[in-house]
């Protein structure tokens, strides 16, 4: 379990206070929220890139909130995938290995294992501006997990994607999660999102935090 | 690394002020007497540019209306004497009116048409930014000219404000104009800067006239009042209330007014310049130093635009590094020539004054160069780099989430996306700094660079000659420009799989 600590956030006269936060160690949490509710920005005060002073996220022994952006090892999904568009979807997975050393067969060995999954194939050796939204959103999830991060975040990821593919995604989505067991953070305002991934689910409303009993699986 | 690029930035200022002990005190009639000729060129020359500036403005709107594809050309065209180096506009000006008005009006001919272009542009896109829509309203409820524009001027009259105050300080710090048109009657601060350095050997007299000009445009930038935001409404077709059949007439002279000379190539100056043969062999002489310098300065422009990318890779999330970039203005020319020589016979244990006299030059070029830089880095920055690094800055923070650390982002993502156009504005300053006679008259010889060859033809009346070196300028920059452009495909993104 990890646990997050006076979270405080304000967006010009809007406040977000999370006095105390337990994630799970395994499974899936969903964060939801209507839109504007602030989900965003605490996706960003937990990667690190909003400034946000007094706030701990305890995981063991280590505080990820006291390290810098790229010594927290997270893994992200952003909603809009944010690949690299010069590079192809093997090059966009190879930038976070190398970035976290990740060792070449490791690399190799999970590229297979989720080809399989994932369906890969078609993606990496094509440049990322001229994938579908489909494969984008796989190749940014391949990217996310291969640097075999402590957490996964994936901020609304389905969102840019039709209904039938994200039917579809969800499973490939939620079978890769089980399969590399790292507790992940949803962040959705979509029912069948939160309904078919989320094991615990915590809704963000007036910049308070509740836990949503009924979700509980 | 930040640091050092910073203080790179600012080495002229504190050069200046590690030079405080020689400051003197100041001939007030004398600095009174530049300071007005200042003054007085650079607010006509900004009015002017203003009113025509606005004046094409509606003309450019009117020809988008039909021709979208005329229009372009037509900018591109009125852009050129923004962009040229400046001795492409004195020649036209030379050529065209004779006997040509030395002094303060000189001047001012010669500086409002070459930023009405660019004004022009700018207030384009301000006028259908911030009215384009009100007008079309205005239109449809039978609103006349005259009427629309007393209501719905001062919704861009900041702006206009904004832009006049930036064009006046254009033309208060510009030296090469006032250098070849000013004459006797017309010296400005930045011209009595530079005789003070290269006539009387006045080192002191230079620095104290230096620290003035340098606070007074502080002031005058600090004091400048900021556009506010766009408000992303200039895609729509503006209505006939901002369009002038007459000010499309006047875009259109302008553009015939600057090109046309330069499209009648002048055989008799040539004839001159190849018929006797030692003028040929300075030419030839001239022509290689010119293009070792352009080339020079480009790859340092080059260099210096890659490490404050770098710099900012190495700052992601920390705003100050871009936002010094974006707020620098490039020190005047007498400042930089009169910090360049100071370094250099720091360099060689020489006085200051004597330096020029001793003939020590053994860093004149990489010192001009870097000086060139400090002049045209800043704006190619703000102009090239800047909104192109707000449109990677998602995918630098998600390289950072990643674990990529600063040189990693900075080679594979930042610097792959942003190369081709680092490359072409180091094409930019490099055809740039093979048109530059202003910085290079602190530095060379008259007649050891092509344009300063020009600028003697200039001063001695020899139109038709100069215009002949002025095409051969134009190779040469063109060929620089060509080089560094080339460079920017080598790593070409699409290559990247």
């Amino acid at each position: 379990m990890s646990l997050i600590r006076d979270l405080k956030l304000e967006i010009d006269d809007f406040k977000i206070e999370i006095p105390e936060w337990e994630l799970a160690d395994r499974g899936v949490t969903a964060l939801t929220g209507p839109s504007g509710a602030g989900k965003t920005s605490i996706v960003k005060a937990l990667l690190g890139l909003t400034p946000c002073r007094g706030f701990s996220w305890k995981m063991g022994e280590v505080d990820l909130a006291a390290l810098p952006v790229e010594k927290r090892r997270i893994g992200v999904v952003f909603q809009n995938y944010q690949l690299f568009p010069h590079l192809t979807g093997r090059r966009n997975i190879l930038f976070a290995a190398e970035a976290r050393a990740v060792p070449s067969a490791h690399v190799e060995e999970k590229l297979a294992a989720w080809s399989k999954i994932l369906g890969l194939e078609s993606c990496l050796d094509r440049r990322a501006e001229v994938l579908s939204g489909g494969e984008k959103q796989r190749v940014s999830l391949a990217r996310a997990l291969i640097g075999r991060p402590r957490f996964l975040i994936l901020d609304e990821p389905f969102s840019a994607i039709d209904a039938d593919l994200r039917r579809e995604s969800r499973e490939w989505v939620r079978g890769l999660i089980a399969l590399e067991g790292i507790p992940t953070l949803l962040i959705s305002h979509d029912r069948g999102d939160v309904e078919s991934l989320a094991d615990v689910e915590y809704q963000l409303r007036d910049g308070r935090l509740g836990l949503v009993p009924s979700a509980v699986r | 690394m930040r640091a050092l690029l910073v203080l790179f930035c600012l080495s002229p200022y504190v050069y200046l002020l590690t030079q405080l002990g020689s400051i003197k005190r100041i001939d007030m009639p004398e600095l009174l007497w530049a300071l007005a000729n200042s003054v007085k060129q650079a607010s006509l020359s900004a009015v002017l540019a203003v009113a025509f500036g606005l004046w094409i403005a509606l003309g450019l709107n009117r020809l988008e209306l039909h021709r979208r594809g005329l229009a372009r050309l037509l900018k591109g065209a009125l852009l050129l004497p923004s962009i040229l180096p400046p001795f492409f506009i004195i020649l036209t000006f030379l050529s065209w009116v004779q006997p040509f008005p030395f002094g303060v009006t000189g001047m001012v001919l010669v500086h409002f048409p070459m930023m009405a272009g660019f004004a022009a542009l700018v207030m384009q896109g301000q006028l259908n930014d911030k009215l384009g829509e009100l007008s079309l309203v205005a239109q449809v409820l039978g609103a006349g000219r005259a009427l629309f524009w007393r209501r719905s001027f001062a919704l861009v009259r900041r702006e206009f404000f904004a832009l006049g105050g930036f064009l006046f300080v254009w033309a208060f710090t510009s030296f090469s104009v006032p250098l070849v048109l000013g004459g006797s009657r017309g010296t400005t601060l930045e011209i009595l800067i530079y005789e003070k350095i290269r006539i009387s050997a006045d080192w002191g007299g230079a620095l104290t006239l230096s620290l003035a000009q340098s606070v007074l445009v502080a002031a005058l930038l600090l004091s400048l009042p900021s556009a506010r935001p766009h408000q992303g409404r200039g895609d729509l077709a503006p209505s006939r209330l901002l369009c002038s059949r007459a000010g499309l007439g006047v875009g259109a002279l302008f553009a015939v007014l600057f090109t046309l000379p330069w499209l009648l190539l002048s055989w008799s100056g040539w004839g001159y310049l190849l018929g006797a043969g030692d003028v040929a062999t300075q030419v030839a002489g001239a022509a290689w130093t010119s293009l070792r310098l352009g080339a020079l300065a480009g790859a340092l422009t080059l260099l210096f635009l890659s490490l404050c990318v770098l710099g900012i890779c190495a700052g992601i999330g920390r705003a100050w590094f871009p936002r010094f970039l974006r707020g620098y203005f490039a020190p005047s020319t007498s400042l930089l020539g009169l910090c360049g020589l100071g370094l250099m016979s720091a360099a060689v244990n020489l006085n200051p004054g004597h330096f020029l006299l001793q003939g020590g030059r053994e860093f004149s070029n990489l010192v001009y160069a870097l000086m060139l830089v400090l002049m045209f880095a800043p704006p190619l920055f703000r102009v090239g780099v800047d909104a192109r690094l707000s449109d990677l800055e998602e995918q630098l923070q998600t390289a950072r989430v990643l674990g990529g650390g600063p040189w990693r982002i900075f080679v594979r993502i930042a610097l792959p996306q942003l190369w081709s156009r680092l490359c072409g504005l180091a094409a930019l300053a490099a055809f740039w700094t093979a048109g530059d006679f202003a910085l290079a008259k602190f530095f060379f010889d008259s007649g050891e660079t092509l344009p300063l060859m020009i600028e003697n033809l200039m001063g001695s009346y020899r139109i038709d000659p100069a215009l002949s070196l002025g095409h051969a300028v134009f190779a040469i920059g063109g060929l620089l420009f060509f080089a560094f452009w080339r460079l920017g495909h080598v790593f070409d993104p699409r290559s990247e799989t």
